[in-house]
């Protein structure tokens, strides 16, 4: 029989307290991986959207609440800003792309964009090859009230190629909301799953929101007594809520940032700089607690774990003894204690790590519908490993006290114990 | 192991130092004791006269500060901890009155634990060993029980399996019939002396009931052989 089967029926022996300290060495080793692979993941996915555009233009306002609702889709937008400031952009050479966007509706909650058509022909930036909206069927839109759905969209709402929909007024669900009855759309296309924001919104062009809320102005009017011209609504009554733009330099951001904030009635912000700002002032500080936390979750399962052995080798000072006298080593000793160390430790990581996991994959679809970050919930990375790989090392020094208090023991005093 | 031409146990002018009793601190003297090889004899004597005392000293469990300890000719004051460790696995099998068996290990696996710390080879024959030794202290049932759920004098017949299974020369029991009744006891008894016979063994056997003792060939009462005094008296 070998020492490590010894060890594992000393601890089935005491199954209770081998069970809780498990239990207590898995829950931090659970939070651990969960906080760590949530950190990674959050921050790789909000990075990767971040980085796609250098700059976003907007009313002037939040700029980290420009960049959530314009990028993220998120919160609500800080105003809108004359169509012209977005021509303005577009006749600026210094930009390789300028995106216009237009907001105002949703459809069961997923924001409705207007937008045209150079959107879908921007290259992923963390892969110049490809694409950063591709069709899983169908096509983009090229006329008014057609509509291109993201992969989520189209699951949750069962929205397929074909179908009409109407939007509702808002950018959140609330009730009695007014419904664009009048205005139907089409669906032209629905958008491969890219696992960030892209997934949970409604793309159309950005006329059609434009014929939608002039109707909407018009019967305002009416209601107030305003004779209707009928009039075609004018370049200088247009407007977009916010600009995407690529630099063809860009080092050029924080310099073009100042300039825009003072030449134009618009404002406008680096989206890599604000999601750095918001994981450093208000994520950061809040992973860095749950995992303090989780450090203490540690400490305490190792005393734990000093604990149960120190006890298990006190009650089973005879069952040494008797080892001893028929023929093991104070070294065989001393390897059974800390064999038992090592597969606590290592049973409440592996445990730990299948339920931080586990907790991840179960909560993935939650995470990506609500908050738009994509987990891949089973890679481990090497952050996550060393944390581990110190959780392990904290559970095998925790054995070494009843280890060598049960090697320094003289057999003969404890023979005579019942 | 079969056992070899020198004595089973011979010990010279052992003194050891046996802790405090008040203010001053107890010897244990034994000058000479002499066992040959495959003898079976009894120590007998009056509870703390040094029965088990001597038994620990021959075991190695304890270290006297002078004299010597030879078990077949090995001296055990020449041995370091951890091949006195060994000497004792592969040489000697211990019986205690209390049984000693680990309580969460089948009697097999308590056997096969006698041949694992007693580094018997070959690995292959342990479990077959164990079996056959349990099959022949009458235990053929009883295997794969712990020993929590046995009768006592089954746990003791567990225990004398584990203490014959590494092929020992000298068997230690000390008090083995002390927790059974007198009908079990004599069962007991008998059954070390025929497998320490069928082993090639010798029993050195602590007991106090000296109709048990008549028994055996040879005797040895510790009053005659071992001497206490306090440290202050010795070095009067």
């Amino acid at each position: 029989m070998s020492l490590w089967r010894m060890a594992w029926r000393y601890l089935w022996g005491r199954s209770l307290v081998t069970g809780l300290t498990l239990t207590g060495i898995a829950l931090s080793a659970a939070l651990i991986s969960s906080v760590l692979t949530l950190r990674r993941e959050s921050e790789a996915g909000f990075l990767r959207e971040s980085g796609q555009y250098d700059l976003v233009a907007g009313a002037k306002g939040s700029p980290l609440q420009l960049v959530l609702s314009s990028v993220y889709h998120l919160d609500i937008p800080t105003g809108n800003i004359p169509y012209d400031r977005f021509l303005a952009f577009r006749n600026d050479s210094r930009f390789v792309s300028v995106i216009p966007l237009g907001l105002g509706d949703n459809y069961q909650g997923y924001r409705i964009v207007g937008t045209d058509t150079n959107l879908f022909l921007l290259s992923d930036r963390m892969d110049t090859k490809k694409s950063l909206f591709n069709l899983s069927e169908g096509r983009f839109f090229q006329t008014d009230f057609e509509a291109v759905v993201g992969a989520q969209v189209a699951r949750q709402t069962g929205l397929k190629l074909g179908d009409t929909f109407v939007g509702t007024h808002g950018l959140v669900v609330t009730p009695g909301s007014s419904e664009h009855k009048a205005f139907p759309y089409r669906v032209v296309g629905v958008l491969k799953p890219c696992h960030g924001a892209n997934d949970r919104a409604i793309y159309i062009t950005l006329a059609s929101v434009w014929r939608i809320h002039e109707k909407e102005t018009e019967i305002h009017r009416q209601i107030a007594g305003v004779v209707s011209t009928n009039a075609a609504p004018q370049a200088g009554d247009l407007e977009v809520t916010a600009v995407l733009l690529r630099l063809k330099s860009p080092g050029l951001r924080l310099w073009m940032t100042q300039e825009i904030q003072k030449r134009t009635e618009a404002m406008a912000a680096v989206p890599v700089n604000e999601m750095q700002k918001l994981d450093q002032q208000v994520l950061g500080p809040m992973q860095r607690m749950l995992l303090a936390m989780a450090a203490l979750v540690v400490l305490v399962s190792a005393l734990t774990i000093t604990a149960t052995l120190y006890q298990s080798a006190e009650r089973r000072r005879r069952d040494l003894a008797v080892l001893r006298a028929i023929g093991a080593h104070p070294r065989e000793v001393f390897a059974l204690v800390i064999l038992e160390a090592l597969l606590l430790t290592f049973l409440g990581l592996a445990l730990g790590w299948m339920i931080g996991h586990g907790s991840l994959a179960a909560a993935e679809p939650y995470l990506r519908d609500s908050l738009g970050i994509g987990v891949a919930p089973w890679s481990t990375d090497r952050a996550e490993s060393i944390a581990l790989g110190i959780v392990a090392l904290g559970g095998l020094l925790a054995g070494v006290v009843p280890a060598v208090l049960a090697y320094r023991r003289e057999p003969v005093s404890d023979l005579t114990l019942v | 192991m079969n056992a070899p031409l020198s004595p089973a146990v011979e010990i010279h002018d052992c003194r050891m130092n046996m802790g405090s009793s008040g203010d001053d601190s107890v010897c244990f003297f034994l000058d000479a004791l002499r066992i040959e090889s495959g003898v079976e004899a009894a120590l007998t004597g009056p509870s703390g006269c040094g029965k088990t005392t001597l038994l620990n000293l021959i075991a190695g469990l304890r270290r006297p500060q002078s004299g010597t300890v030879s078990i077949h000719g090995t001296n055990l004051m020449g041995l370091s901890p951890s091949r006195l460790d060994t000497f004792r696995g592969r040489t000697m099998g211990f019986v205690f009155q209390t049984f000693n068996l680990l309580d969460g290990f089948s009697a097999l696996e308590n056997v096969v634990m006698g041949m694992r710390f007693g580094r018997a080879r070959p690995h292959t024959e342990w479990k077959a060993r164990a079996t056959a030794l349990l099959e022949r202290v009458g235990l053929k049932r009883q295997m794969h029980v712990r020993p929590g759920r046995l009768s006592v004098g089954e746990r003791q017949r567990v225990a004398i399996a584990r203490a014959i299974a590494n092929r020992p020369a000298l068997l230690l029991a000390d008090e083995p019939t002390g927790s059974l009744d007198p009908a079990t006891a004599g069962v007991v008894f008998q059954l070390i002396r025929e497998v320490c016979q069928e082993e090639h063994c010798a029993l050195l056997l602590v007991t106090h009931d000296l109709e048990l003792a008549a028994r055996l060939p040879r005797q040895v009462d510790c009053r005659n052989l071992i001497q206490h005094s306090s440290v202050s008296e010795a070095h009067a």
